[in-house]
């Protein structure tokens, strides 16, 4: 909901996200070797995985949301190739400072992971 | 590869021991631990009667195995008339792995809480003695048995304090979890990106069968 009066937002609404659609994901340095994300980076923090819907968000936009940008990249999904591993589920879950904020969830068990590490791409390499 | 098919230098510095009469491997690393035959006089087609030798030599490409075998071995005295195995006694069949361990160890000790930004938690000491001995054990296992030198894992950082081991190759990938929950058993996945696929839980603490027979059949050749 949108206060139209002073332009300060309540919350924003839940949107349907199409399969055609990309997510975003930063992803710290450590997560990573020779370049490549490793599986230990795909993980449930709290609801789910935390990434952001590209219809409200940019690769930057991604980026500087980390505590230290300068020290992670950003990957990004296909939305439709995320929902085709089991038991994965993409669900627009906006909060106040971030409208694209999309939950992949799901148990992140071995399969998951290493299956996420196949989809991704990156968008911004890591330091 | 020519160099890994060379025989290594017969020394004082070597053991022998005896394998059961009907024990072979079906596939056996060319490295520092060597199965020898004593009828390598013989011509190939005999040798290959022989189960045992050409087992031992058994590559990829099977006409350039053949050509080095008989080289090898024709540097070889025979001991005795039945299989025996020798091995190099100052070489540590696990020096490499060893490398590996203490390497990954440095690196995952030295994340602490919060290292990622993200809240993630630093990596105990007893979470990374249970990933090593692990290894080191599934490794001995199998260099005692077979003499193959067991392939390394990347050795990475897992969620929430875990430890993932990942073995990789261009048709294979195999990812095991070593939780930070001392109590829990590991979890593994590993597919051919295909068809074939291995998930299921084990007790990292006790050597698997299960794991020893993938890693024997993805050794480096």
């Amino acid at each position: 909901m949108v206060d139209e009066s002073s332009d300060i937002v309540d919350s924003w609404p839940q949107e349907p996200i199409p399969d055609e659609d990309k997510l975003f994901m930063r992803v710290h340095c450590q997560w990573t070797r020779d370049g490549n994300p490793i599986p230990g980076a795909f993980q449930n923090r709290g609801k789910g995985m935390s990434t952001d819907w590209a219809r409200y968000s940019t690769p930057t936009e991604t980026l500087n949301r980390a505590k230290k940008p300068d020290e992670n990249g950003v990957l990004k999904f296909s939305v439709g190739e995320v929902r085709a591993i089991p038991n994965q589920t993409v669900e627009h879950t906006p909060i106040i400072i971030n409208r694209a904020h999309t939950d992949v969830s799901g148990i992140k068990d071995e399969d998951v992971r290493l299956k996420l590490t196949r989809i991704c791409k990156w968008v911004i390499d890591p330091p | 590869m020519l160099s890994e098919m060379t025989a290594p230098s017969k020394t004082k510095e070597t053991l022998r021991r005896s394998l059961p009469r009907n024990y072979w491997p079906e596939n056996k690393p060319l490295g520092s631990s060597w199965i020898l035959d004593t009828n390598v006089s013989l011509p190939w087609k005999l040798i290959r009667k022989y189960r045992p030798t050409i087992a031992y030599l058994r590559k990829r490409n099977k006409s350039l195995a053949k050509e080095m075998a008989l080289e090898s071995f024709e540097s070889w005295v025979n001991v005795k008339s039945k299989l025996v195995r020798i091995e190099e006694k100052n070489g540590d069949e696990l020096a490499n792995l060893k490398e590996a361990l203490a390497s990954a160890k440095a690196l995952l000790l030295g994340l602490q809480q919060d290292w990622d930004g993200e809240g993630s938690p630093g990596y105990s000491e007893e979470t990374c003695e249970r990933m090593s001995n692990f290894l080191l054990n599934h490794s001995k296992q199998l260099a005692a048995a077979c003499g193959i030198e067991a392939p390394i894992p990347k050795i990475l950082p897992g969620p929430n304090g875990s430890i993932d081991l990942l073995w990789k190759s261009d048709d294979y990938e195999l990812l095991l979890n070593i939780p930070a929950d001392l109590q829990s058993p590991a979890s593994f996945y590993g597919d051919d990106q295909g068809n074939l696929c291995i998930k299921g839980k084990l007790d990292p603490d006790k050597i698997n069968q299960g794991i020893l027979q993938w890693l024997m059949s993805h050794q480096t050749l």
